[in-house]
């Protein structure tokens, strides 16, 4: 195995340190348009759980008084990986207020990718991805 | 060709009716009795281990890392998607587009898989992408080379060498991957494997890759199944259920 690597030198190294970070197992989009570098925290209401295949999403309403109201597409892995760290489909319900750590998508867009969930009773999952 | 598929499916209907014929016979009788008439209807059909239940997949990482030694027009290939797809380009990988992710990439994901053990084949259930995979331990060949369809699980026969399973599988499409790498593989890939049970709920998974098209050397990697806790099910996983991200209406972040 090692000898196979050989030829590749330190540009495999290179590589395979970049495909860890931005490429999760079950990449059925590129997860590239979350900037992995970049982590902002939201602080809302529930607006939906889409718990769905093969991404679960949470929509997030933000509204300042008097100022923007912006709705956030958050995703996180499917239900089969959601279940397993101990969410349900009802865990989360429209109004719940929501702290989130995510990061950001690149282009401008309101969404990102959930690294850290806590809800209303200060439970925190995070190993949703 | 059609006389011994005719041939072979009588064959597996009287195998089919012989197997329910002794499990209703079984039923009657003890669980036991029923045990073994699921397990020896005969010498092909016997399972010298029984691998049957839920594991979870564990230590994936020699796949998710693996880097076959490629020929130079696979090498530069291969250096061509992993370019694209660091810039957020995944075109060529079949999972992108919510289709299966074939062999052996299925056995990266990190999902439960469960297994049975019926006369004459092992059967592969994947949550990942709800695939099914049958490997044949009834002592058939596979189909002559001309005549394969790939497909993205690929033509899985395998014997018993002690406790250990031997599987062999060829017929692989070329336009899967063997991880997310987007490591490419032609379609003489062989995927060869050796499955034994290393204690009652641990199976060590032993793999081989050849393909002589595009790599310079087989690569190998072990894969390590524990079994799932007792109340965790084989969930649904059908992908095109979410609305995809290029439907999706999204604000502008403010």
């Amino acid at each position: 195995m090692k000898d196979s690597q050989k030829p590749y030198g330190a540009a495999i190294l290179a590589v395979v340190g970049t495909a860890l970070m931005a490429f999760p197992a079950h990449a059925h989009h590129s997860q590239a348009m979350f900037d992995q570098s970049k982590d902002l925290t939201i602080e809302g209401a529930v607006q939906e759980l889409q718990w769905t295949n093969p991404h679960s999403w949470l929509v997030v309403h933000v509204g300042e008084p008097g100022g923007a109201s912006v709705n956030w597409q958050l995703e996180m892995g499917p239900p089969g990986k959601l279940s397993r760290v101990g969410m349900k489909r009802n865990t989360f319900k429209p109004g719940d207020k929501v702290t989130v750590r995510i990061h950001p998508m690149r282009d401008g867009r309101a969404g990102g990718q959930i690294v850290t969930l806590t809800g209303p009773d200060g439970h925190s999952f995070d190993d949703v991805r | 060709m059609a006389a011994s598929s005719r041939s072979r499916g009588r064959r597996c209907v009287l195998a089919a009716v012989a197997a329910a014929g002794a499990m209703m016979a079984g039923a009657a009788g003890s669980p036991a009795a029923a045990q073994s008439a699921v397990h020896a209807p005969g010498a092909k059909m016997t399972h010298p281990a029984d691998f049957s239940g839920i594991w979870k997949v564990e230590g994936q990482n020699g796949l998710r890392q693996l880097r076959p030694a490629y020929k130079p027009d696979w090498a530069k290939r291969y250096a061509e998607v992993r370019a694209r797809l660091a810039v957020g380009n995944t075109e060529g990988d079949p999972t992108a587009r919510c289709l299966p992710p074939g062999m052996p990439r299925a056995l990266i994901f990190p999902y439960p898989v469960e297994l049975l053990m019926t006369p004459g084949q092992v059967t592969v259930l994947t949550e990942y992408a709800n695939e099914v995979r049958r490997i044949f331990t009834d002592g058939r060949k596979h189909p002559p080379e001309d005549e394969i369809e790939p497909t993205f699980r690929g033509h899985s026969i395998g014997h018993w060498e002690g406790k250990t399973l031997v599987a062999d599988t060829i017929g692989l499409r070329p336009d899967t991957l063997i991880n997310g790498t987007m490591a490419p593989h032609s379609d003489k890939l062989r995927v060869a494997e050796r499955i034994t049970m290393v204690g009652p709920n641990e199976l060590k998974w032993e793999v081989t890759l050849d393909d002589p098209v595009a790599f310079t050397m087989p690569a190998s990697f072990t894969i390590k199944l524990v079994r799932a806790a007792p109340e965790d099910e084989i969930r649904e996983y059908v992908c095109l259920d979410s609305v995809p991200e290029a439907e999706r209406k999204f604000d502008k972040a403010p």
